[in-house]
């Protein structure tokens, strides 16, 4: 018997303990007092009105016991229903009236009143004018979201402090709430938020009549709107930026982007550190007006044409050269590479600088090229780490350091040796090599029975050269602006980044175009040229390509 | 080794060759488009994102004028409940809308949330005793027992004529050969219709009491595959002696 009731005492303790531990989790949660789920609960409990209108009553009661108000009563915040049916109908709730909670700092009733007033004096305040009806209310972006139940040190160094003065009543809530908003969740995503204010601010009745123009579309083209297509969650969206309720007009000086407020706005968010003020000399959606937009218009119309022109030339030019080049092969076919003799092209230290550059020159164009293609990240292959902001600018960055310091070698190269000074001096644009540009299309057109004899440096390889050269200048200065971006001002920020991507069409597609048609697809070139790796042309190359110079190819490849 | 050296060659040589065919697209797309990026297509990704805060693309957006401003209003959490399948729907919904009491202020919610597993013709019959059973309408055929996590209207309580269901599916091709336009906008031809394809009395409908009430119930709740406790409970619902004891029913202040 003894034995009996010390099973039942053990199992009675045992039982007791399991339903505490069970009622633990709903400890924070609020029993529903007024017994409204008994009717609520129910799916489809709602009615469809003559107009139309789906009135759904059903309440997710485990759902919103777990939101941010799971632990208010219905009639906390339905304050005036008080019979059922209810009648007459409720009204919207009103989010700045005092509820039954008490702020765990003040002590007083807890209301959203304060935000509700800063939301009041924002551009989204009532103001009695015809755009009011599409004006949002709390409700117009805030979902009652889950609770996220927040585990950081953070949060238990700051429950620890506050609990020292603080009746621990609510805190463990409030701070939760600050912690969800200070970014620990994951329920506030950039692409949330950004839906929050893109609903309004691309609705097509509402661009043009309400706002000036569509300013997400603005956003998007700016290095900002590109990484949150990458879903970049790093990168700010509207309400990081002009804030969540303080909104004002860029042109208040309360405005968080006000000219006196963004260089702080940008640079005191850790995002922009070091941000001057001359940083917020231009606009943030990249809309110029002026000056500036025609600066940007002719930048963009120059390189229409200059990579249509340039491109476009060299395509005629290598389709010309393919066929000529096939049909000459095929009366003439190359002889075994065993019966030629091969002549020095490029030594070793052209040859590891002509690979750094190729190798960094595809790092940079590909990590860049992640930058134009925010489609892709849909693209399940590809590696998700490759679209990581952070991880693809500093492999970007890395490319570009050794690009520039095999410039700057190349430079240093062609004053301080022998070889190079020669190389450079031989490298000079000259009449003939326009002369030769003209005998050749003659030729390629078939006007001409023979090609002409060319220098040491050809015309082709002449203006490949002097494009790199150019190009390079080009992207090291616009990237180093671009790097340096903090110290402003914007608008030549924005300068060189357009500069930097268009340039890095041109020089992609030139270097695919010209310089892998000359190495690679060319007729008897194909897969490659082999003088990348062993430094040596044969001798049927040096007398087709550099006729006129055939005394300069003196270092004969000894086998 | 120097094989190896020339493959790196080519590794190089194709990848830059891609990079070059991405940004080939990509200035097109430039010179064709003002802005890179497709808003509308950002928007929908973001949205599809969110799915768990979407309105229902299955029956809200196609029959009710229903928006995303909306959806964001849903404050109590409930859009699964627009997500009514096509396939569960019963051919009543080819003219009504799955709430269709809308006019006693009292009753209409209760009402329409019984749509969500009782068919229409099961409340809307003569009011006698009669066989009543579980119809799934994804199988199109009376289902073995009570499922009770089903989707809404996937199962129905249907009563039995003849050992046929009362319940059609929607577009039921028996059912689409005689209902037009010109049906739907004539009352009198639609009562007829729907007279002759429920086999009922439409003018007489169960209330509350006739189910909830345990002398009086038409159903079987045994029958039926409810537990005991739960036939209790809906033997004896409070809400339909709210309704026939009080006008207006107060909720006590706490």
């Amino acid at each position: 018997m003894k034995e009996l009731m010390n099973n039942i005492t053990v199992r009675s303790i045992l039982k007791s303990c399991l339903f505490l531990a069970l009622l633990i989790p709903f400890a924070g949660l609020h029993a529903d007092e007024e017994n409204c789920m008994s009717c609520h609960q129910y799916k489809l409990f709602g009615r469809m009105d003559d107009q139309g209108q789906f009135h759904n009553y059903f309440v997710d009661g485990e759902a919103f016991q777990n939101s941010v108000h799971g632990r208010l009563t219905c009639t906390a915040c339905h304050s005036d229903v008080t019979n059922i049916p209810h009648s007459p109908q409720p009204k919207a709730v009103d989010c700045t009236q005092a509820c039954h909670l008490e702020d765990p700092f003040s002590g007083t009733p807890f209301s959203h009143a304060t935000v509700a007033e800063k939301l009041s004096a924002s551009v989204h305040g009532m103001q009695n004018t015809a755009s009011d009806e599409f004006k949002p209310s709390c409700k117009g972006c805030h979902l009652n979201p889950q609770k996220i139940h927040v585990e950081s040190e953070v949060f238990a160094e700051i429950s620890s402090n506050c609990l020292k003065c603080h009746k621990p009543n609510g805190l463990d809530y409030a701070i939760q709430h600050m912690e969800f908003h200070a970014g620990n969740n994951d329920f506030w995503t950039q692409k949330r938020k950004m839906l929050i204010c893109a609903n309004c601010h691309t609705n097509d009745e509402l661009v043009g009549e309400v706002f000036k123009d569509d300013m997400v579309a603005s956003f998007m083209d700016t290095y900002h709107g590109v990484g949150f297509n990458f879903g970049d969650e790093r990168l700010p969206v509207c309400s990081d930026c002009h804030d969540y309720h303080s909104v004002f007009p860029a042109t208040d000086v309360r405005s968080t982007v006000h000219p006196i407020q963004v260089g702080q706005t940008c640079g005191g968010s850790g995002c922009h550190e070091g941000a001057r003020e001359t940083f917020a000399l231009g606009s943030m959606h990249n809309r110029y007006e002026g000056w500036q937009a025609d600066t940007l218009k002719w930048i963009k119309i120059a390189y229409f044409f200059l990579i249509s022109g340039v491109i476009g030339f060299m395509l005629i030019h290598n389709t010309l050269d393919f066929f000529r080049e096939r049909e000459k092969l095929k009366k003439h076919p190359l002889p075994p590479r065993e019966e030629v003799r091969f002549f020095l092209r490029l030594n070793k230290a052209e040859r590891i600088s002509h690979i750094l550059v190729f190798v960094s020159f595809t790092g940079l164009a590909l990590s860049g090229a992640l930058l134009w293609i925010p489609e892709i990240n849909n693209v399940s292959w590809i590696p998700r780490w490759m679209f990581d902001g952070e991880l693809r600018q500093w492999i970007h960055r890395f490319f570009a350091v050794i690009s520039t310091a095999v410039s700057i070698y190349h430079i240093g190269y062609a004053i301080f040796t022998k070889r190079g000074r020669r190389s450079l001096a031989l490298m000079i644009p000259k009449p003939v090599d326009a002369v030769n540009l003209f005998q050749n299309l003659g030729y390629l057109l078939h006007l001409r029975p023979e090609p002409p004899k060319m220098p040491y440096f050809n015309y082709a390889e002449k203006m490949e050269y002097l494009a790199f050269a150019w190009g390079s200048v080009v992207m090291t200065a616009t990237g180093l602006i671009m790097w340096l971006e903090h110290l402003g001002p914007k608008f030549w920020v924005d300068v060189a980044r357009l500069l930097h991507s268009l340039e890095a069409i041109l020089a992609v597609l030139a270097i695919i175009v010209w310089h892998f048609y000359l190495v690679h697809w060319r007729p008897g070139k194909f897969p490659m040229s082999r003088a990348w790796a062993t430094g040596y042309i044969s001798e049927h190359e040096v007398e087709e390509e550099h006729g006129l110079d055939v005394d300069e190819f003196t270092e004969e490849y000894d086998a | 080794m120097r094989r190896r050296f020339f493959a790196l060659g080519y590794v190089f040589f194709v990848l830059l060759t891609v990079t070059g065919l991405i940004m080939t697209f990509s200035f097109i797309e430039r010179i064709t488009n003002s802005g890179i990026v497709d808003v509308d297509k950002m928007i929908d990704k973001a949205l599809s994102d969110t799915a768990s805060i979407q309105a229902d693309p299955a029956y809200v957006i196609e029959n009710v004028n229903h928006d995303l401003a909306a959806s964001l209003k849903n404050f109590h959490f409930y859009p699964e409940v627009s997500f009514i399948q096509k396939e569960h729907r019963s051919n009543c919904l080819s003219c009504h809308t799955p709430l269709p009491h809308n006019k006693d202020i009292k009753t209409r919610a209760f009402l329409n949330m019984h749509g969500g597993f009782i068919a229409c013709q099961t409340c809307h019959s003569d009011g006698k005793k009669g066989d009543y059973k579980w119809y799934d309408m994804e199988r199109n055929k009376v289902a073995e027992a009570l499922i009770s996590d089903a989707p809404l209207m996937s199962i129905q309580l249907t009563k039995m004529v003849s050992g046929k269901a009362t319940v059609t599916k929607q577009n039921a091709p028996e059912f689409l050969s005689v209902l037009s336009d010109n049906v739907k906008n004539d009352p009198g031809k639609a009562d007829a219709l729907c007279e002759t394809t429920y086999r009922g009395d439409l003018t007489k409908a169960l209330s509350c009491m006739n189910c909830h009430v345990s002398d009086k119930s038409v159903l079987d709740w045994k029958a039926l595959g409810y537990p005991p406790q739960r036939q209790e409970q809906l033997m004896t619902l409070s809400i339909p002696n709210v309704f026939n004891k009080y006008d207006e029913f107060y909720i006590p202040s706490f």
